[in-house]
């Protein structure tokens, strides 16, 4: 018969707590900046070729590469948010217990979130400015000069349309428009949602504010006030 | 207090890292609205001579050389020969237009081939048929001429009203 001996015997050396969507979440986000675009459009075969994400873009014309200053800078200052959100992230959910925890998890844990919804916005509000405001503006413009209809059908996030331009009687221009999402916008899906996972499941390492009541000699007024945090 | 400063501070980076890039990129341009927005100079520059020098010299009326017909068969046929201006490889994918005689349509005519590939500044010869039947016009005129291009996948359909003499 087996017997311990309380002396010797070790007590179990338990894992510090960790929230293991946090540590996820963290990692893919040092990735996410490094896999690639979230969104390809294609004009013709390479009359035209875009591609976003809140990263990285490119513009080419013909193969001529087009950039902006403004928005490099905007988008390196995205890289180095997501990458420090990320970093942060994992540090908070090692230390998912002590009293900073919870807050590197908080300003990680929606980054990527954000960043998804503002680039669905980007391109709604993009679709829609080339579907509805662009050709009227042209047509506008064009017709003072001779006349030319424009109809520019850009697919709304994902998808394929045909554009075409009229100039007068004679002559059409037709441009077949492809916009795809790539696989990697459905990891920083799934790195948004492990995100808000994250922050919701932390929410268990928090200790609920306790609630004190006044001793006696203010019995009177019965004022409730909040105890320190834990 | 070491709560109150980290959130601070998490709220100041997150700030900064809003407001930096707009400092940074108008400090690298001198404060230059347009510069600091808009494509650098040489970036447009390179884009117009890429455009420009697509159109090369332009159409001219050594762009179409349409050689003599040849009638059997009870049809017509037209050689072709296309010299490309254009500084980058095209499809021609269709070439249609009407024979008149004494001001009578006589014919029509298309491409024999369903598209034709030409590189850049590159010459082709191709044939456009049509039924014919009857003696060979005296004063042939091409009217209703349409062709189509295809360029890096953008097609552009030409219809012109008036030829000349075939």
């Amino acid at each position: 018969m087996e017997t311990t001996n309380p002396k010797t015997s070790r007590p179990k050396r338990r894992l510090a707590p960790v929230n293991w969507f946090g540590l996820v979440a963290g990692a893919l986000m040092l990735m996410l900046p490094f896999l690639g675009p979230w969104w390809r459009a294609t004009v013709g075969t390479g009359a035209m070729e875009v591609a976003l994400s809140p990263f990285d873009y490119s513009i080419s014309l013909l193969g001529q590469p087009i950039s902006s200053t403004l928005v490099g800078y905007f988008l390196l200052a995205a890289k180095l948010s997501v990458i420090i959100g990320g970093v942060l992230m994992i540090a908070g959910s090692v230390g998912a217990k002590r009293w900073w925890g919870r807050q590197l998890v908080r300003f990680g844990a929606m980054k990527v979130f954000w960043m998804l919804i503002g680039l669905i916005l980007l391109l709604v509000l993009g679709a829609l400015f080339l579907n509805s405001i662009l050709p009227g503006m042209l047509s506008g413009m064009a017709g003072e000069a001779g006349g030319a209809a424009m109809q520019i059908n850009v697919p709304y996030i994902s998808g394929s349309a045909m554009s075409t331009i009229q100039i007068g009687a004679t002559a059409t221009i037709t441009a077949p428009i492809t916009a795809s999402l790539t696989s990697v916008f459905w990891i920083a899906v799934a790195v948004a949602a492990l995100g808000i996972a994250a922050r919701i499941y932390h929410r268990r390492y928090v200790a609920p504010k306790k609630l004190m009541v006044k001793p006696a000699e203010d019995e009177a007024e019965d004022e409730v006030i909040e105890a320190p945090p834990t | 207090m070491g709560e109150r400063a980290l959130g601070w501070g998490l709220k100041l980076l997150g700030i900064a890292l809003f407001v930096g890039p707009f400092i940074a990129a108008f400090a690298v341009h001198n404060w230059d609205l347009q510069a600091t927005v808009m494509p650098s100079q040489e970036e447009m520059d390179e884009l117009k001579e890429t455009l420009s020098g697509l159109f090369g010299e332009g159409f001219s009326e050594d762009t179409f050389i349409l050689e003599n017909p040849t009638y059997s068969g009870g049809k017509i046929r037209i050689p072709v020969r296309f010299t490309s201006p254009l500084d980058l490889p095209i499809k021609i994918t269709d070439l249609s237009f009407a024979i008149s005689d004494q001001g009578v349509e006589v014919a029509q005519v298309e491409m024999e081939e369903t598209e034709v590939e030409i590189p850049a500044n590159g010459t082709v010869d191709f044939t456009l048929i049509g039924p014919y039947t009857g003696t060979p016009p005296t004063d042939p005129q091409f009217t209703d001429m349409n062709i189509t291009f295809e360029a890096y996948g953008v097609t552009l359909q030409m219809q012109v009203g008036q030829g000349g003499e075939v």
